[in-house]
């Protein structure tokens, strides 16, 4: 509950700042729709002369991009200090502030700093899901809409878990490590289905990096793609296991910081 | 205008880079992941189809392939360093040297792009060809046109990424803009898709567009599609937008370091 | 009662030796070379309750590795730790909600943020209660002047203004101990004497006991009855003020200034044996002495009685040229 209050009351104190300068705001909320408008845009341009993927209709693959973009929007709210953990907290001792208060380091790196305007990703993600939902037909249950939610949340975990244990690499690298930039690309093979990938790189997405969990699996069950449903029931299990993990590390890391400091 | 300076500033950016030196070994794979999607992507588009447009599955792979592999050359990030100059205060100590800022910008991304050369697009280029098939350039004419054609690529990226980085002037945070910029270049150069590929209508106003000289028309040239009079075309289009960007730029910077030198940043 | 114990503690780093230049650069791309470091070398001292502590030492000599072992920060590679009944690595989450830092370079402020919302979130983090809040602020404006503060941002304020809201924020959780790291780093005159009086209140008043860095030996004379002094690693004193000075105040000095320009006979002052003497110029001379030997008294009152001065000068050794002298001999001193 104290973190929760706390929680709330960074988040309100970053709003704070935000809307301190109300056009940079704005100009941040209209460029990175404009991001989304784009990678929409190539989804298009991609399928506007062949209908399908593979088995897969346009509004299906517009379905998954969409679920994809809910969780993605979330994570790049909460993510925002996680890529800079390195330069901002190790380099320039940020985290020995962090080390000298009462309350969980990851937690107080997370949400010192949002990314605000992601909550556009998020809107608009959930936006076209709407939309194929309605535009398929597709059933829609209470459980539906139950399970839509926590497919959610273990998405938006399962990147936040990788990124984490990205960052803790920053405790034992006095280099500025890139290592977070390849990763992030490879968010971008989650948005297909994995079946257009080889065995190599299915296996790399679904239990080493595990982004088809974080997005195609998930979607598979609304999109009545039956033959996927054990990877389905699966999406909590492994998002939970990569939570623990990357917790693990974290706190490994943490007493490396302690042992070397920065 | 003497040069020395600027191969001073170049040398730095060279040094500056090999502090990075993680940055390469990762940034090697991450352009062998961006590769990788659009292989399969690619290849599931044209799974029982000989040709999509005038490209045949070879060759669109040959053309994201060697389009991610020439970005390891001409992509820098001046704009987020000018950002940073302007945003942390460094920009007042930088002002007072005597040369021009704009050059000694687009001197330190010659430097950095000089390093890539080396450290990053040669071994890129490797890891690349050693996973995917890629085809030569149609001609040795085409090879030595697809080189020149380089150097508009380099010259309009930075030039472009000279004036994001300016507006900093006017805005407390960047970021936003940089991805946005980030994006558009990512599709209206046709690193992604080619331009030919594009609806007719954006296909056309690409054509007009600075973008493309970046990506698309040196990839174009590598694959000989483009030769004769469209090679002199692309040549003078390249020239022009160079020295419309940096024209522009120069403009826009004078008129920046007037609002940044009354009021003080 | 101690409230402090560090036993025998040393810390030890690894560097890497980075090559100049191009070639070296490339070199390290693939090589580097592992050195270690001894920060802090087996230091062993206690701080009772409610003492000021001051713990002094050139840039680089362990200070801040020390206080960030003290703060639990870092763990020691050997030796031992307690502070305020916890081991401040180990029970890093208790500890620290007993402890109050400041690092003079370093604000713990919310940079974009008025410095009321940080004061209102750190309540939340240390479970302040709103009496306890507003009795602190009240405590803090009376001394620290914060009100006319407390509604700007961290980034608008001046140094000085910037250190009174880092202090005010390092005692609201009413902690046992702070440690204070070049808390009047880069301040004027009147912010030091600002903050130096608000460590004296809260000091006497609530008990706190304090730890502080310091490269300003005034703020150390004005505030400490004790002082550690470490070099390269090493603890070369732990003592008082007082027993600092009478170690090491070998040379005093009196400069007197004549009423008439003119040569002066110093033998006529029946000092000669123990008293160094020079012209420094036609009216000023100086005399050089140690404290042991003659009473300052003594030496002033032949001087005036035998010359016809204007005006004479005491001048004792200060804090800053013991500590100097300490550091070229490299002695060892402890209570």
């Amino acid at each position: 509950m104290r973190h929760l209050s706390i929680l709330g009351y960074y988040f309100a104190q970053y709003i704070k700042v935000r809307l301190a300068y109300p056009g940079d705001f704005l100009i941040s909320v209209f460029t990175s729709l404009a991001g989304t408008v784009a990678s929409f845009g190539f989804l298009y341009i991609l399928f506007h002369r062949v209908s399908s993927l593979q088995g897969w209709a346009f509004e299906e693959l517009l379905f998954i991009y969409g679920f994809n973009l809910v969780c993605l929007g979330l994570f790049n709210v909460l993510s925002m200090n996680l890529y800079e953990f390195g330069e901002r907290y190790i380099m320039e001792g940020r985290f020995d502030q962090i080390m000298l208060r009462p309350l969980h380091s990851l937690f107080q790196v997370i949400f010192e700093a949002f990314r605000i305007e992601s909550f556009q990703e998020f809107a608009t993600g959930l936006v076209v899901v709407v939309y194929v939902w309605h535009k398929l037909d597709l059933p829609l249950t209470p459980l539906d809409l139950v399970l839509f939610l926590l497919m959610t949340i273990c998405g938006v975990t399962i990147y936040l878990s990788v990124f984490v244990m990205l960052s803790t690499l920053s405790f034992w690298f006095e280099d500025r490590v890139g290592v977070s930039p390849p990763v992030f690309n490879m968010i971008a093979f989650g948005r297909y289905p994995v079946t257009i990938y080889n065995v190599f790189i299915q296996f790399l997405l679904s239990w080493i990096i595990p982004f088809a969990f974080a997005s195609f699996y998930p979607t598979t069950y609304f999109l009545q793609r039956h033959e996927f449903s054990s990877f389905f029931a699966l999406v909590p299990v492994v998002a939970a296991t990569f939570l623990v993990l990357a917790l693990i590390l974290w706190s490994r890391g943490v007493r490396g910081y302690q042992s070397t400091g920065s | 205008m003497t040069v020395t300076p600027y191969i001073a500033f170049a040398r730095i950016a060279f040094l500056k880079i090999l502090a990075y030196r993680l940055r390469y070994y990762t940034g090697i794979v991450t352009y062998m992941v961006n590769v990788s999607v659009y292989y399969f992507i690619w290849k599931a588009l044209y799974r029982g189809k000989e040709s999509l447009g005038e490209f045949t599955f070879e060759e669109m792979i040959t053309y994201v392939s060697v389009g991610f592999i020439i970005r390891t050359f001409y992509f820098n990030n001046i704009d987020r360093e000018i950002a940073n100059d302007i945003l942390l205060g460094h920009i007042a100590a930088k002002m007072t040297r005597p040369v021009n800022y704009q050059w000694m910008n687009i001197a330190q991304a010659a430097g950095e792009s000089f390093f890539r050369l080396f450290m990053f697009t040669v071994p890129t280029a490797l890891a690349i060809l050693v996973v995917f098939p890629l085809r030569a350039p149609a001609s040795l004419h085409s090879a030595l046109a697809f080189l020149a054609a380089l150097v508009f690529s380099f010259m309009v990226f930075a030039a472009l990424n000279f004036l994001v980085g300016t507006c900093a002037v006017y805005l407390h945070s960047i970021l936003g803009l940089i991805r946005a910029k980030y994006f558009l270049v990512e599709i209206l150069s046709g690193l992604l898709i080619p331009i030919s590929f594009f609806p007719e209508t954006l296909a056309e106003i690409s054509r007009w567009l600075p973008f493309q000289l970046i990506s698309f028309t040196p990839l174009m040239i590598y694959m000989g599609k483009f030769q004769g009079e469209q090679l002199v075309t692309s040549f003078l289009l390249g020239l022009g937008w160079t020295l419309v960007l940096v024209g522009l730029g120069h403009w826009f910077w004078r008129k920046a370091a007037t609002k940044l030198t009354v009021q003080g940043g | 009662m101690a409230v402090i114990e560090v036993s025998r503690v040393s810390k030890r780093f690894k560097t890497y030796d980075r090559k100049e230049g191009v070639w070296g650069g490339i070199q390290n791309l693939f090589r580097r070379n592992p050195r270690e470091v001894k920060a802090v070398d087996d230091v062993s001292f206690t701080v009772d309750a409610g003492e000021m502590v001051g713990y002094i030492g050139a840039n680089g000599a362990g200070k801040s590795t020390t206080i960030k072992m003290l703060t639990g920060i870092l763990v020691p590679s050997s030796g031992s730790i307690r502070a305020n009944g916890y081991v401040p690595y180990r029970d890093r989450h208790q500890y620290t909600r007993g402890i109050g830092v400041v690092f003079g370079q370093r604000t713990q402020l919310w940079w974009d943020i008025a410095v009321v919302e940080s004061f209102q979130l750190l309540k939340r983090i240390y479970d302040v209660s709103d009496r306890t809040f507003e009795e602190q602020l009240e405590v803090f404006d009376a001394v620290l002047n914060l009100k006319p503060l407390l509604y700007t941002p961290v980034r608008k304020l001046s140094l000085g203004e910037r250190m009174r809201c880092d202090l005010a924020a390092a005692f609201l959780h009413r902690p046992r101990i702070v440690f204070l790291d070049e808390p009047t780093i880069g301040l004027d005159v009147v912010a030091k004497e600002n903050i130096r009086q608000f460590l004296k209140r809260i000091n006497a008043e609530l008990q706190v006991t304090v730890v502080l860095t310091t490269h300003d030996l005034s703020d150390i004379e004005e505030l400490c009855r004790r002082v550690l002094i470490i070099d390269r690693g090493h603890l070369l004193f732990d003592g008082s003020l007082e027993g600092l000075r009478e170690r090491f105040e070998c040379k005093s000095q009196i400069v007197f200034e004549l009423r008439e320009p003119g040569q002066v006979d110093f033998g006529r002052l029946g000092f000669n044996s123990t008293v160094e003497f020079q012209q420094l110029d036609a009216l000023r001379c100086q005399a050089v002495f140690d404290k042991k030997q003659v009473a300052s008294a003594e030496l002033i009152k032949a001087i005036v009685n035998s010359l016809a001065v204007r005006d004479v000068m005491l001048d004792d050794t200060t804090i800053e040229e013991i500590v100097r002298e300490i550091y070229s001999r490299g002695e060892v001193v402890t209570r």
